[in-house]
């Protein structure tokens, strides 16, 4: 008889998220989807807004990464009144978006994929979470991520007003200078920062790299998928995550276009399933062939995996040799292993920490001149930066008084969802069957294909503080409940 | 650090999600000193750094009850709300945030009350609240005022540090 297994929600994943594990009548998988029930219906609530309310607004699309789409919507706004900020507001911009970028990933490693990696995707169920990790890792550390995490999140409000969501950009410029007095604050932040990021990259040496077993799973088939790779490059093709021009490597790892982001749309359609609300972004020139990788598949990927495949290296000289020591270790570019992007991430906090410190040593970074006051009419804006997650694109449009006409974001977690799909569906096919599908740790190894890339269908809608349940439930081909599993 | 936190939880730009912020901007100029009345947008681990420091909290959200019609504001301790069972750092509760400061020893609150507002629909874009849940402000903001009132009667606990 046909089963039909549904995790729901997906646990350790900001928003909604489903899977559903269909089996066949000899009890193996046919296919697993990974679906988006809800439909947010963003882009149609703010037309008729004004522009300049949109790094407000669009900081509030979740609670989670606030700071890449204020960056993203202020940037776009940069576009939409063609109107360049002075030096020191680009920094500013830049080094505010850095603390975010490495506390976001620090939040990732150790406590959303912490639970997968530090404690192991076999250990019990009980100890695969935050507790679990903070047994594992010791009590000073968990200290010390903590206290990390809450000076970086400081930071970020002492110069952008609130740390959830940032009264910072502004089109031409930022909200207010640095304070030359603070200027110290932020270069010791920093390199407390930087020893942060270079301790974790020991910890993951320490914990996975030592681990054969661990080192297996992510070099394992069942998580590898030979794709197109997305990222921002700066002029010498390193990753960049503020500005740059988007970069695409093709699955040998050449390069197969660079783009700006108003030409994103040359590059980037989306392709629509009826089973859910997500869109699936495919690369244009290749077409859309299916939930299949390789050459011939306009599939791609975005995420720190993906960023570091789309480039040439890291500009900071830290994260630069972190860089050659991963693909030197997988085997050289592109990694299309997906559970290597947790080490990717490590490699990209030390690059955020170590930019973070250039920018706040800069001595123009305290000039005064902060703003470029714009002049000219509005009509069309687009700005791309890259989110923890990946490539985030905002597009405007608006009438001649500056209100909105028209929105267009296309989110990491959409850039990646049918690279996700893939994913989902090729470990649910290599580790579920009918035998298998009340086993706790298999279950979270198919969970685990889509946690690296870290995804967020971000709601922040809150209920009364609780914590989100994980259901499976086994149904035949009826539809009729055969089982249910709750933890 | 200010001893008794009143926060409001939710997001202003999903309908009925914004009431527990609504209740806070209610409250904000009714307490003395020894009272923050905050609003936050956060939720998960990110609640953490709202309580390092304080000695009683009043969190103030909403939840969704099976039926809307006939449901009332509900107070409740923080044991009411079930254990620790920490699935998710954006998803953990005040259940996995209280393990979490014992096991680092960062002083978790000596007292967690919880107002809870039924809402209709907190997932809509809207910055209107429906009518039957914007009605309910004022009665919750009263009862958040009594509350924090009886707290306000009795010493801080001997062993609370607001340097914590």
């Amino acid at each position: 008889m046909a089963q039909r297994i549904t995790i729901d929600p997906i646990t350790r994943l900001e928003g909604h998220g489903k899977i559903e594990i269909f089996l066949d009548d000899a009890g193996n998988v046919s296919r697993a989807y990974f679906q988006v029930p809800e439909l947010r219906g963003f882009e149609q609530f703010v037309v008729g807004r004004p522009a300049e309310e949109m790094p407000q607004i669009t900081s509030r699309i979740c609670g989670v990464c606030p700071t890449a789409h204020h960056m993203a919507a202020t940037k776009a706004l940069d576009d939409l009144y063609q109107v360049d900020p002075p030096p020191a507001a680009k920094k500013l911009r830049e080094m505010i978006y850095s603390i975010f970028m490495l506390e976001d990933h620090a939040l990732h490693f150790y406590f959303l994929g912490g639970p997968d990696f530090v404690v192991g995707p076999k250990a019990p169920k009980g100890e695969r979470n935050i507790l679990g990790v903070l047994g594992k890792v010791g009590v000073e550390v968990g200290k010390r991520v903590i206290a990390m995490r809450k000076e970086l999140r400081d930071l970020i409000a002492l110069l952008g007003g609130k740390v959830i969501h940032p009264v910072f950009g502004l089109p031409g410029g930022v909200s207010k200078p640095m304070a030359p007095a603070d200027q110290p604050k932020f270069v010791e932040a920093a390199k407390r920062g930087v020893d942060f990021a270079l301790f974790t990259l020991t910890v993951f040496a320490d914990v996975v790299l030592k681990n054969k077993e661990y080192v297996d799973a992510i070099t394992s088939e069942m998580y590898t998928h030979r794709t197109y790779y997305m990222g921002l490059v700066d002029e010498k093709n390193r990753v960049n995550f503020y500005d740059g021009r988007v970069r695409v490597v093709d699955p040998q790892g050449k390069e197969f276009g660079v783009f700006t982001a108003r030409e994103y749309l040359d590059s980037i359609a989306e392709h629509v399933e009826p089973w859910s609300y997500i869109k699936f972004p495919y690369l244009k020139k290749v077409g859309w062939k299916g939930f299949v990788d390789g050459a011939d598949s306009g599939v791609y990927s975005v995420a720190p995996l993906a960023r570091l495949n789309a480039s040439d290296g890291m500009a900071t000289r830290r994260a630069n040799e972190a860089y050659e020591q991963l693909f030197a270790t997988l085997g050289g570019k592109p990694v299309h292993h997906t559970l290597a992007n947790h080490w990717a991430r490590v490699i990209e906090m030390i690059y955020a920490a170590e930019r973070f410190l250039d920018l706040a040593s800069d001595p123009e970074i305290i000039d005064p001149k902060v703003r470029t006051l714009p002049t000219e009419i509005p009509k069309v804006g687009m700005g791309v930066v890259e989110a923890p997650r990946g490539t985030l694109f905002h597009h405007y449009e608006t009438d001649e008084a500056g209100l909105i006409t028209k929105a267009n974001l296309i989110v990491a977690t959409q850039n990646n969802a049918a690279r996700i799909a893939l994913s989902v569906d090729k470990v649910a096919k290599a580790l579920i069957n009918s035998a298998t599908a009340n086993d706790d740790g298999a279950l979270n190894m198919v969970e685990m294909a889509f946690r690296a890339y870290d995804p967020c269908h971000g709601c922040g809608t809150h209920s009364l503080p609780g914590s989100m349940p994980l259901k499976i439930e086994i149904r035949d081909c009826g539809g009729n409940l055969l089982r249910e599993i709750s933890r | 650090m200010i001893p008794i936190l009143v926060l409001g939880l939710g997001n202003e730009m999903l309908m009925d999600d914004a009431v527990g912020i609504r209740i806070a901007e209610k409250l904000q100029g009714s307490f003395p000193d020894e009272v923050e009345v905050r609003s936050t947008s956060s939720f998960g681990l990110a609640l953490l750094d709202e309580l390092i420091g304080r000695e009683k909290v009043l969190v103030i959200d909403s939840y969704v009850p099976e039926e809307f019609v006939g449901s009332e504001i509900q107070e409740r301790n923080l044991d009411a709300v079930g254990e620790a069972c920490g699935v998710s750092p954006h998803f953990v509760g005040l259940g996995e945030i209280r393990e979490v400061m014992r096991k680092l020893d960062l002083g978790f609150p000596h007292q967690v009350r919880i107002l809870a507002i039924p809402v209709s629909d907190p997932t809509t874009f809207s910055y209107q609240m429906t009518p039957a849940v914007a009605v309910l402000v004022d009665e919750a903001a009263a009862r958040a005022r009594r509350i924090v009132e009886a707290w306000l009667l009795v010493a801080p606990s001997p062993d609370f540090s607001p340097g914590n």
